[in-house]
Formats: structure tokens, C-alpha cells, sequence
């Protein structure tokens, strides 16, 4: 065995290129580097939460992003693991404990997977156990890697079952993966919510309540985040904490800032996420409040290809609709996220957001 | 040339004068093949020999003693091979098989042995060669005398292992096609697996790499594992697909390994994986490394210096009352592969765990289990762990190598409602902490503890934390609890994430890794030693910064201690603060168990890896978690060999969880469906998907062993059959036939001839030949109808012979072989093995227990119930007998399920009403009341059992009465004794 003193730089190095990563041209930050890092704690780490596999990679993270970060790793972590949930690398489901009684929501690894586009392409899904990579090293380097996503452009002979098949991944339908709840106009799905919320009944006093305001601009997603004030009275998409583990997603009633009634999301679909239902839900109560979340189409630096930037956040089988048809550009300036889309799919996607979420697309040079 | 001459003119010796004529000189019309001259077997045998003879020269030259294998022929696989397997089945089909010109028959006779997939190699041997059939046992020895040649004249490769043993003529051409195409993929996976464990010095000795894959083959099919058993075969093979393209003289020919290479590449995977495997051996070779000492695998229980430890993981989790010890307890299968020997006591006995109630399934130990909430706390320094029969071996390993760490226990809170412990006992300032001692301890000085609820009895906790600012009453408090600090120096794994890390002191990475270390200190630094039992650098601290970073490489298998000392600037320096991680380099995991690890559907099976019998039968079972009220969807396959062909298929599906309960609930329903059960006696393999769109999907597959003589059973239009494959080829074969209605008779076949045995009533078929033996209860043949029905309705005529132990052991013998060594061949096959077991129940209860019992025996086979009156005046007269079987009656109907629990019931009762000292015979006693052919007759207690119940009846009467109240208490009446007594 050896011994070696390391520089920063040189860790940076090593892990990058241990992740099987090109060293020259990333670093941790790297969101395809994070997303590497992730994908290999969790194949070691899962079950667990989601706080506590974002703690655990911050921790190795510790002294290796640059000093210029405005981030702490552990947050950079955490934003990377939500882009993986959405992507479906990791699942997020109840587990009950059968001696406490207590429901924690636990991340699990997906099952390795490729989904074939109609572009040719196959994207990579999952994660195996035990830090075994998802192809067993086979593909090398036929894989592209895009923020979170990773795909295998196929050979015009190559049959996905073939080629990734072959490697024992399992084939995930285009329409299963992109699997979405039904569309529905705004005012039916507020009316779902608020039906359930009736039925609940009253919820008795509930502490610490955090809702997102939907009076502030739909710019700015963590400004709408505020304790709920006297003033407050109607109903809510928020987030509540709960003894043991990371906040719930709720939608709540509120009589005077007090809650008075409450249903945990996720409500319709106990293995969906509780956050996909509570921003579709906001999406459709900013929507009916005439002031819909929008997003900014921006023409990209090739010709033929537009940015669009996301003010708030969405879905995940909205994401994974943009990962699959264009490329997923991570954070971005002045927005939350972006993806690049090819310009002759844009008003197909453009129809497709403001169906199912009610999003208004502003066009470059328009006023907000 | 010369030599070709001679072989022209050899007579037969070989086969019988009427198989083969004097004459070999053989000119058969050939296909149209280009560039092949050669064309009679003399001159393929000349040819052929020469070839051998010059491998064997350049053999010696480089290793005298390696083995020269028949599929290194160095034949022109399109042009030449064609051409030779022609001339070979030509000579088979004109009775001209020169018995000196073998060598053609050998090379031929190995082709076919490197196609084989696990089917029988007989029949596929005589289809592909007309006329061989009818040499029958004799062609199996002629083709067997012809490797002993080739093995005597060229060095060829002989079988050995228990394969050889037993499998003593087909061992032969599997042998010699030295990788068969169905353990191609098996060798390519674990290869690649396992290549982190690769040093020069494995990779040098094919002996010690045979006998280390081996130890790795428990996820392969039982063929591959059978292959694996001449080890060296099996460490040559593998050390020349990885290395083989880069030694000269090869120890495997270039074409064979560019044959076996290019075969496995038709399979991408496979590919894949013998790539990466060679990858890692070549760097290995070149980088020359020298790792640990690889000549002696362990044998006994002595930890070797850097062995596998077990660790079980404590934590504490909080609810609403209180908090709660949780113990994971790992794996053993790291154990198992050091110590191969106890690998059948773990897959298959069950365990309890120290501070849990009850048992584990049986091979829960072979998995991951928990956490598990503890009820109590186990001691310190022991194996929390208890195998049920565990041998010796076994149980030093469990103390050895899986105990509860020493007290005091600390805990961190690593988030709300969770601490998990920290090994070292040392706290950390700024961090929040739970101890936990068995005893409490008055502590001064910490400011703000406070004792905590624990619903873990037996031990007590305190909840504390470590304030920012260190002071002298803390550090001696700390002291007093037997903690320490750690405050001047953090040591943790940095970049790339490790396998795990308890937050203090112990992190774990996967073999392969080159895990970094950073070092963090707040105080002035100048330089830094770090060190491990093998290696130390120093350096001087980094410029302006607070901490530091190491990498560690090449690191063996098994737990390093890595201390880290900070000196100061000082001449000599001085140590300012020290600090120390545990890193531990774990075993290469198995990719097919990983396949579906961690994933939101998890399973298990119990026993750990069933045979398809014990799937299909019940007697392994199957439970599933994942989120409760989901739903998995469980798709069950009955296939062929390797999966090549689904007999038949049926899906289910079931809210999780599904505990082993709900598991033979669903598996009752699936024996039903007439399809499958039809299926199965063909059936090689079982696989069982069980999946959620959502959550994943998970793989159980079981499969037939692969066994030198085994019957194959089915359904066709004439009814049920069985048909005896024969892996064997013994002459010494006798088939044994017992009609269902005189069990105990049974009379010979004379030649099964590989054919179909069926018998219009049911029976037993046992076929044995050289110690071996296998045994199936066919079904009657139901065509319809109630005449036919009658026929699952059989009234067994036995004859005990006079009351002796002797009579009672031949009775326990029948049982033995009807329900014990006999396989079932369906439901309905079932049954009757049910009705002999009653039947031999019966009349041994009767012949000990005198005549008046034997009449209640009678009513109850007719399927009488027998009422509590009923069964107390059959009884003695004896007033404890009378007041002990009341006892027995009443508790017949809330007692427990299993066999065991009934047995506690049984012997209080046996001692609160006079045989105190028959209580200690209560298992076999009962066993012999329900289920005689359980009873091992080689057990210590068998014997005494037996003379104790001659010499007091009353206690089979009492057993008996016992069973029938039970019988008369179940919910189905139509449950037999076996059902009703699963005796392990």
C-alpha cells in the first residue's frame, strides 16, 4: 500500500477521474460530477433520507469547492439530489416502521433502466447497488452526460435491447417514463385539493407552518416562502415540520394565520412526490389568481436551438419531458433552472407546460 | 507418416467383435470441404497424434505437469472439425470404429461435451451420432477408456472432485472441453467481480485462484459449481483467459481461449465482464504487486490478521416513547467465502438474535437484517447471534468475528430522532450525544444531560452534548463515563463518497478504491505524519490552510488503522494533537445479488438459496417488503435448463408486505393451477420476478441440482410418467418399483431403457446405482370421473412384523424413504404419500400401543373424528395417563402451529403427570405419532426413544391422542398428519 500527500486541486482530480470523469475539463461542481458522486453514495447509503444522503456527501465535499461558491456542498448536494429524484434515478417512498408506527419517507436506487426516444437516443436510468457502475463498464465512453441525465446515442443498427438490454437493463417505455397525471384545467384541480381538504376535517393546532404566498411575484420562487400572519385566511400550499425527518408538503386552511385544516401531499399518489403535487397545485392557484408562473424563451447560442428558463420549480415528469426531448442546463442566471430544446419543438413543449401547468412563456424582449 | 500406416493397420480391441470389424481402414464419401486432405479416421487419428504429441513436448518444456485438454486439437473449426466429426459418425454408423484410432472419437466426443449446457449428454450424444444408442453402458465405458488413453499418452487432463466421482463417464468429454458454453458466463461475471481481489501471486497460482473462485461460485448455477470443484481445472482455465494472451507458452492453446473469448463476446455482458477482469489482471501482473499471502486459505476459526469482521451496527431511533436500540446485523457472506464449510449451517438453520424474541427464518444470516428494534440490550463483548445447531466452527466464528462492542455505548445525533454510534467513544465539541450503559452512573459536570426514555430494556441512557468551549469539569466527566475527546484534529474521508462512514472514526470503502483522507486542525500546524502498520509520510502542513489531504493506495481487503499526529514547528517537533480513522477495504460484492439491492421492493428468501423442490414445495418461502398496502406484482416461470425454454408461466399479485404467511398463500394457489403442476417435474429452473412499476423489480431463481441420477416427471395424454435421467451410465443401475397399496413391496424394472415408467395407481420409483439414490411418488392417472378419483383414496396394507424395536425401526425406514427421500411428483402424488405416512402411523401406533388403540387407529383412517370420549376409552387405566391425555385434548386447540411448540406442550405435559423421564424423548416421541420418517435414526435419542415407548405404550397413546385432537381441532379437515406437523 502507499501513502500520498494530496493538494486540493489533486482530490478534485482523483474523484473526478475515479467517477470515470474527464479531470481537464470539471471539477466538483461539475453537475455532472455531482450528480456522479451522488449516484455513487446513494448505491451504497440507500435506504435513507434525503437529508441525510445530502449530508453525507457534503461531508467528502468538505474544503473542495472553490472558495468563490456561494453554496455550501451540502447544498449543491441537495439541489443535485432533487434533479436525480425528478430524473428517477433515486424513488422516493413511505416505509413504515412497524414497531414505532412511524412513516419516514425513504429514497430507494431505481431500478437500472434505459428508456428508448424516438430521437435514437436512450437515456440511462437508475443506479445499481454497491457503487457497480450501471453498465459494467462496457459502454466506456459511449455515454454523454448532461447535467443529471445520461444517454447512449445509438448506432443506426444497434437495437436498444441489444446493446443495453444486454447489459441487464431493464426497457422502460418513452410513455411510462414520461408518465404524468391527467390533464386537467386549474380550477378542477384546486377543486380536488380543496374537496380532500374539506374531508379532512379539522386539523387541531399545528405548529411551524410555512406557506408559499400567492400574492408575491412568481419570480422569485424561495422569496414567496413566510410564516403565515394574522392577516392570512384561506388556502395554502405549504410545508410543515414533523418530528422525525424533512419538512411535509401540506395544503392547508388557514383562519387568521392559524391552520385549522390540513392534507399532506402527496394525496393523490402515495409514490409520487409530495413537492410535484404541491407546485402543480400552486401553478393552478397562481393561475386562477391571474397571475401565472411563466417561463422566458430565449434563442440559444446555436442556431436552432432556445433556452427556456424556469422561474419556478416543476414537476418531475415535467422535467423529465424536457430531459428527454432537449438537454437540462441546471441552475442558470436569473432563473431556477433551464433546458435547451430544439427550436422546432418549442411550441409542441411551449402547449404542452401551459397545459399542464398553466405556464405562461415570455417570449425574449417581452416585459415580465 | 510411418505412424499413420500403422494406425490403418490396427485391429480392433476395443468394443465387441460384433460392434466392431477387423478392418479400420475406412473411406467414407466426404461433403465437398476445401483444403482438408485428410479423410479416413486412421488418418485423423495419425494427424491428431502428432498434434498432441508436439503440445505435450512444448508443455514439458515450460510446466511438465500441466494437463493437455482434447478441444486443443488445433482443428480448423469451419473446414477441418466438419469434416472430422463426419468420419467419426460415419465409422459409429458402419460399426467401424477402430478401437486404436481413438483419437478422432475424443476430439469429437469433446465438441460435444464444449456445447453443453446441462442437459443429459447421453441422448444428445447418440442423436448427433446414428448408430451409438445401441452400444449402450458399453459405448459410455469405450468412449471413457479412450480419455484414460489420451491421459496416459499426452498428460491429457484428468476429472476429479466429486464430479469425477460420481458423474464418472460423461466427467470425461465435459473435462476435456475445458469451459462448457453454459459455465461460460459464470467463469466471465466472477472473474470480473472479484478482480479486486487479483495479486501477482494469485494470478501466478492457479491452484490458490481456482480455490478462490470457487469459494465465490455460490451465486452460480449448481453445474458451474460442480465444475468448480476441480478447483485447479477450474484456476488454469481462469488464469489463462486472463492472462493467457500474455504468457509464452500458453498453459491453454491461443485458439482455444480466443474460441472462449469470442464466445462470450457474442454476449455483451459477458463480454464486458471477462474485459474488465482482464484489465485489472494485467495491471496487476505489470505493477508486480505482491499481496497477502494467498497459499493458505483459513481452516479453522483463528482470525487471520486482516480477516473478514463482522460489524453490527448499533443506532437509536426516537418515537413517541422514547428512544429505541436498533441493531443491523451484516451479512455473513464474507464469512461464508473465508470459511466455505459452514456455508450450508448458515444458508439453511435458523438464528435468534440476543435481545429479540423468537427466531430468525432460517438463512436470514446471509442477508442483511435490519435494524432491528431490541427489545433488550444484548451484553457487551459477545455474538448477539445464536445458530440453532451450529457447529463448532461456526459458533467460535460468531464470538470471534460478530460481537456487541464493549460499554459504555455513545450515540451521535446525526438528525433529529436518529444517533448512530460512534465506535471510538470519543466526542467531538458541538455535537449532541446519547451514552448508554447497562448500569446508570452518577455524572457530575455535564451540564444539561438528562436521562432519556428507552423502551430497550437493560439499559439506561443519557442525553448530553459536547458544549464548543471544552472545560475541566467535561473532560472529567467524560472520563468518568469512559469517553474521550476529540477536539484538536478531524480526520474524514474526503472527494470521492466511501461505502459508509459512522461521522467518527470508521469508514468503510469497496475494494478497488484509493480512498483520500482529509485532515482538518485548528491549531498551528507545521507538519503532519500519517502511518499504517505498513507505510508513514510526512509532510509540511499546507500554507494558510486549515487542512490537508492524503490518498491511501492499494489497500488489501480487511481494516487499516491510519493515525494521523500533527507536529509543531519546534526542533525536535512536538506532537500537537493526533488523531486516527478506522479504514476498512471491504470484499467485492456479488453483482447478482446486488442487482436488485436497495431498491424500494427488497426480498428474501429462507432457506437462502432453495432448491426448486424447497420453492416449489413450501419449504423455502419467499417475503417481500417495500412500502406497506403497494402492490407487487410476482411473475412465476417454470423453465428449462439455463432458461432456454418457459414450460409454463403464471403471474399473481400481492399488497406488501408479504411475510412467509402470505407468501404460502399465494404459493397454495399457484400449485393449484393444473398448467404449472403439470410443469413441473420437467421443470430445471423457477424464476420468480417480483416487481412495482415504481419501485424496482427483484429476481428469485432456484434450481434443480444438478444430480447424477434424477427423475423427470410429467403429464402426456396417457397420463402421468417418469422417466430417469442418468448422468451416470453405471452398469450397477437397478430401478425398485412400490405400488402404493403395499408400500413396503417393492419389485424390480429390469431396464427402463430411458424411457417413460408410468403406474395407473401411483407409485414409488427408486433408482439407485453406486450408493446413489433418488426416489419420486408418481400420481395415480386421473382421467375423469369418480372411479378415477377413488383411486387418491388408497387404504396401504403394511405388515409390522412382532412388537420390537427392530419392527419399529424398519417402520421409520419405510416412512423414511416414502415421505423423506422420495420427492413428490405433484399435489396428488402428495396425498399419497400422506396416506402411507398415516398408514405407517397407524399400524406402528397399533402394534406398540396394543389392540384397543389399533381400533381407534382404524376409525381414524377411515377419516372418523375422533371425539374426546372416544380417544379416553382407548386409553389405559392408568389415572396419569387418563389425566394427562385430558390435558393434552383441552390444549389441542390453542396450541401452537409448529412442531416445536407442540413439543414444549407435549413434554410439560409428559412431566406434570409422571415421566419426567421421557420428557427428554418428547420430539422423537411425537415424531413418531405424526411423522415417523422425520426421526433420524442415527440421532442419540432415536434408540432410547424407541425402547422407552415399548416399555410405556401410553406415551405413543398419549402422542397419538394428542394429534388427533390436534387433527380434530383444525379448520381443514382434510389436512394430513404431514401438513399438520412440518417437522424440520
Amino acid at each position: 500500500m502507499g501513502i500520498a500527500q494530496l493538494h486540493r486541486d489533486d482530490v478534485v482530480a482523483a474523484t473526478v477521474e475515479a467517477l470515470g470523469l474527464d479531470a481537464a475539463s470539471a471539477d466538483l461542481e461539475t453537475p455532472e460530477v455531482l450528480a456522479a458522486i451522488v449516484r455513487r453514495a446513494a448505491s451504497f447509503l440507500c435506504p435513507i433520507t434525503p437529508g441525510a444522503l445530502a449530508r453525507s456527501v457534503g461531508e467528502c465535499l468538505d474544503g473542495l469547492v472553490s472558495k468563490d461558491q456561494p453554496e455550501t456542498p451540502g447544498s449543491l448536494v441537495g439541489a443535485m439530489l432533487e434533479e436525480l429524484i425528478a430524473y428517477g434515478d433515486l424513488v422516493e417512498a413511505p416505509i413504515e416502521d412497524d414497531r414505532s408506527g412511524i412513516s419516514r419517507r425513504l429514497l430507494f436506487l431505481a431500478q437500472p433502466s434505459y428508456v428508448p426516444l424516438s430521437s435514437g437516443i436512450c437515456l440511462l436510468v437508475g443506479i445499481r447497488a454497491d457503487g457497480l457502475p450501471i453498465d459494467d463498464g462496457s459502454l466506456d465512453d459511449r455515454v454523454d452526460y448532461y447535467n443529471h441525465a445520461r444517454r447512449v446515442t445509438l448506432g443506426s443498427k444497434e437495437e436498444p435491447a441489444d446493446v443495453l438490454g444486454g447489459l441487464g437493463l431493464r426497457e422502460l417505455s418513452e410513455q411510462q417514463w414520461l408518465d404524468h397525471p391527467p390533464m386537467v384545467d386549474a380550477a378542477a384541480l384546486v377543486e380536488e385539493y380543496s374537496a380532500r381538504l374539506a374531508a379532512a376535517g379539522p386539523s387541531g393546532s399545528v405548529e411551524g407552518v410555512r406557506i408559499l404566498d400567492p400574492t408575491t411575484p412568481a419570480t422569485y420562487y424561495r422569496g414567496r416562502w413566510r410564516a403565515p400572519t394574522q392577516r392570512d385566511s384561506g388556502k395554502f400550499v405549504g410545508q410543515r415540520p414533523i418530528q422525525f425527518g424533512a419538512d411535509q408538503w401540506c395544503y392547508c386552511g388557514l383562519v387568521d394565520g392559524e391552520v385549522t385544516s390540513l392534507v399532506d401531499l402527496p394525496a393523490l399518489d402515495r409514490l409520487g412526490r409530495g413537492c410535484d403535487e404541491a407546485w402543480r397545485l400552486q401553478a393552478a392557484i397562481d393561475s386562477l389568481a391571474g397571475t401565472p408562473q411563466f417561463l422566458r424563451v430565449r434563442t440559444g447560442r446555436i442556431a436552432g436551438e432556445v433556452v427556456l428558463e424556469f422561474q419556478s420549480p416543476i414537476p418531475s415528469w415535467g422535467q423529465r419531458r424536457l430531459d428527454a426531448l432537449g438537454q437540462p442546463l441546471g441552475r442558470w442566471p436569473r432563473s431556477l433552472f433551464a433546458h435547451k430544446l430544439s427550436d422546432n419543438l418549442i411550441d409542441q413543449e411551449l402547449a404542452f407546460l401551459k397545459e399542464a401547468m398553466w405556464l405562461h412563456a415570455q417570449q425574449e424582449g417581452e416585459a415580465t | 507418416m510411418s505412424h499413420r500406416r500403422e494406425t490403418l493397420g490396427l485391429t480392433d480391441q476395443g468394443l465387441t467383435s460384433e460392434d466392431e470389424p477387423s478392418s479400420v481402414a475406412l473411406w467414407w464419401p466426404l461433403r465437398e470441404h476445401n483444403r482438408v486432405s485428410v479423410e479416413t479416421i486412421g488418418e485423423w487419428h495419425g494427424k491428431l497424434h502428432d498434434h498432441f504429441t508436439t503440445l505435450r513436448s512444448v508443455r514439458d518444456a515450460f510446466r511438465p505437469n500441466s494437463p493437455v485438454f482434447a478441444l486443443e486439437h488445433g482443428l480448423d473449426l469451419e473446414e477441418e472439425l466438419p469434416v472430422l466429426s463426419d468420419v467419426v459418425r460415419a465409422a459409429v454408423a458402419g460399426s467401424r470404429l477402430p478401437s486404436q484410432a481413438g483419437l478422432p472419437l475424443v476430439v469429437y466426443a469433446a465438441e460435444i461435451g464444449y456445447r453443453y449446457r446441462g442437459d443429459e449428454y447421453w441422448p444428445v450424444f447418440e442423436d448427433e451420432t446414428p448408430g451409438w444408442r445401441r452400444r449402450g453402458s458399453a459405448g459410455r465405458e469405450y468412449i471413457r477408456k479412450k480419455y484414460e488413453v489420451f491421459a496416459t499418452t499426452f498428460g491429457g487432463a484428468r476429472p476429479s472432485g466429486a464430479w469425477a466421482r460420481w458423474f464418472k463417464n460423461i466427467a470425461w468429454p465435459i473435462t476435456h472441453a475445458v469451459l462448457p458454453a453454459d459455465l461460460q458466463r459464470h467463469l466471465a461475471r466472477l472473474l470480473s467481480d472479484y478482480r479486486h481481489e487479483f495479486t501477482a501471486e494469485l494470478l501466478a497460482d492457479h491452484d490458490a485462484l481456482g480455490e478462490r473462485i470457487a469459494a465465490y461460485s455460490s451465486s452460480t448455477s449448481s453445474r458451474f459449481r460442480k465444475f468448480a470443484e476441480n478447483t485447479s481445472l477450474l484456476g488454469l482455465v481462469a488464469g489463462s483467459l486472463l492472462l493467457g494472451d500474455e504468457d509464452e507458452p500458453q498453459l491453454l492453446s491461443s485458439e482455444v481461449l480466443h474460441r472462449i473469448v469470442a464466445d462470450l463476446s457474442h454476449e455483451r455482458q459477458a463480454g464486458a465482464w471477462l474485459r474488465n477482469a482482464k484489465r485489472t489482471a494485467v495491471q496487476v501482473r505489470r505493477k508486480g504487486l505482491l499481496g497477502r499471502s494467498i497459499g493458505a486459505r483459513p481452516t479453522s476459526a483463528e482470525p487471520n490478521k486482516r480477516g473478514v469482521r463482522l460489524e453490527s451496527a448499533l443506532s437509536l431511533r426516537q418515537s413517541q416513547d422514547g428512544w429505541t436500540a436498533y441493531l443491523a446485523v451484516p451479512s455473513f457472506e464474507p464469512l461464508v467465502r473465508q470459511f466455505p464449510s459452514i456455508r450450508d449451517e448458515v444458508e439453511r438453520l435458523r438464528c435468534s438474535v440476543e435481545g429479540l424474541p423468537g427466531f430468525r427464518a432460517r438463512g436470514s444470516l446471509m442477508y442483511q437484517q435490519g435494524p432491528l428494534a431490541l427489545t433488550t440490550m444484548p451484553p457487551p463483548m459477545l455474538s448477539p447471534v445464536a445458530v440453532e445447531g451450529a457447529s463448532e466452527l461456526l459458533s467460535q466464528l460468531l464470538v470471534d468475528q460478530c460481537r456487541i462492542s464493549a460499554e459504555p455505548w455513545l450515540f451521535r445525533i446525526r438528525e433529529a430522532g436518529l444517533a448512530t454510534q460512534v465506535r471510538t467513544n470519543r466526542v467531538r465539541p458541538g455535537q449532541d450525544y446519547i451514552l448508554l450503559q447497562r448500569e446508570a452512573q452518577g455524572v457530575s459536570g455535564l451540564v444539561d444531560a438528562t436521562v432519556i426514555d428507552l423502551t430497550t430494556q437493560g439499559v439506561r441512557g443519557l442525553r448530553f452534548s459536547a458544549p464548543d468551549g471544552v472545560d475541566d469539569a467535561f473532560l472529567n466527566a467524560m472520563h468518568q463515563m469512559g469517553l474521550g475527546l476529540v477536539s484538536e484534529v478531524a480526520v474524514w474521508p474526503a472527494g470521492l463518497p466511501p461505502s459508509s462512514w459512522d461521522g467518527e472514526g470508521h469508514a468503510t470503502w469497496p475494494a478497488g478504491d484509493s480512498p483520500v483522507l482529509g485532515v482538518r486542525s485548528q491549531r498551528q500546524v507545521a507538519k503532519c505524519v500519517v502511518s499504517t502498520s505498513e507505510d508513514v509520510i510526512q509532510f509540511p502542513w499546507p500554507d494558510a490552510e486549515d487542512r490537508a489531504f492524503v490518498q491511501l493506495t492499494d489497500l488489501e481487503i480487511g481494516t487499516h488503522r491510519v493515525e494521523v499526529v500533527l507536529l509543531d514547528a519546534d526542533e525536535p517537533p512536538q506532537a500537537v494533537a493526533q488523531g486516527q480513522i478506522m479504514v476498512r477495504i471491504l470484499e467485492p460484492v456479488d453483482s447478482t445479488s446486488a442487482a436488485s439491492a436497495r431498491q424500494g421492493i427488497q426480498t428474501w428468501v429462507h432457506p437462502a438459496r432453495p432448491t426448486l423442490e424447497e420453492l416449489w414445495s413450501g419449504t423455502a418461502a419467499l417475503a417481500i417488503d417495500g412500502p406497506h398496502g403497494e402492490k407487487a406484482r410476482f411473475e412465476m416461470r417454470l423453465m428449462t435448463r439455463g432458461g432456454r425454454e418457459t414450460l409454463a408461466q403464471t403471474a399473481f399479485s400481492s399488497a406488501m408486505p408479504v411475510d412467509e404467511g402470505r407468501w404460502h398463500e399465494l404459493l397454495r394457489a399457484v400449485q393449484g393451477d393444473s398448467q404449472l403442476a403439470s410443469a413441473v417435474g420437467r421443470t430445471e429452473e423457477i424464476l420468480v420476478a417480483v416487481s412495482n412499476p415504481v419501485l424496482g423489480c427483484a429476481e428469485i431463481r432456484a434450481e434443480r441440482p444438478f444430480e447424477p441420477l434424477r427423475w423427470s416427471t410429467g403429464y402426456d395424454r396417457d397420463g402421468p410418467y417418469a422417466r430417469l435421467i442418468d448422468h451416470m451410465g453405471s452398469d450397477d443401475l437397478e430401478i425398485r418399483y412400490s405400488d402404493v397399496t403395499t408400500p413396503a413391496e417393492s419389485v424390480q424394472i429390469r431396464d427402463s431403457d430411458g424411457g417413460e415408467i408410468r403406474a395407473e395407481d401411483g407409485a414409488l420409483l427408486i433408482a439407485c446405482a453406486d450408493g446413489i439414490e433418488t426416489a419420486v411418488v408418481l400420481p395415480p392417472h386421473i382421467s375423469g370421473g369418480l372411479d378415477s378419483l377413488s383411486k387418491l383414496s388408497v387404504r396401504p396394507s403394511l405388515q409390522t412384523g412382532n412388537r420390537s424395536a427392530a419392527s419399529v425401526c424398519r417402520m421409520i425406514e419405510l416412512a423414511q424413504l416414502w415421505t423423506q427421500r422420495a420427492v413428490p411428483a405433484d399435489q396428488y402424488a402428495a396425498r399419497l404419500q400422506a396416506q402411507v405416512n398415516d398408514a405407517i402411523v397407524a399400524r406402528t401406533s397399533g402394534m406398540i400401543a396394543g389392540s384397543r388403540w389399533w381400533e381407534v387407529e382404524l376409525e381414524a383412517l377411515s377419516g372418523r373424528n375422533m371425539s374426546r370420549e372416544r380417544l379416553l376409552k382407548a386409553l389405559g387405566r392408568s389415572t396419569a395417563e387418563r389425566e394427562a391425555a385430558t390435558e393434552l385434548i383441552d390444549i389441542a386447540s390453542h396450541v401452537g402451529a409448529s412442531p416445536d411448540e407442540r413439543t414444549v406442550e407435549f413434554a410439560q405435559a409428559l412431566n406434570s403427570h409422571g415421566w419426567r423421564a421421557a420428557t427428554e424423548f418428547a420430539g422423537p416421541i411425537l415424531r413418531l405419532g405424526t411423522a415417523p420418517g422425520s426421526i433420524d435414526l442415527t440421532d442419540a435419542l432415536s434408540a432410547p426413544a424407541i425402547d422407552v415407548v415399548l416399555q410405556s405404550p401410553a406415551l405413543v397413546r398419549l402422542a397419538r391422542c394428542f394429534a388427533l385432537a390436534i387433527h380434530g381441532s383444525d379448520q381443514d379437515p382434510d389436512a394430513s398428519l404431514l401438513a399438520e406437523w412440518p417437522w424440520e
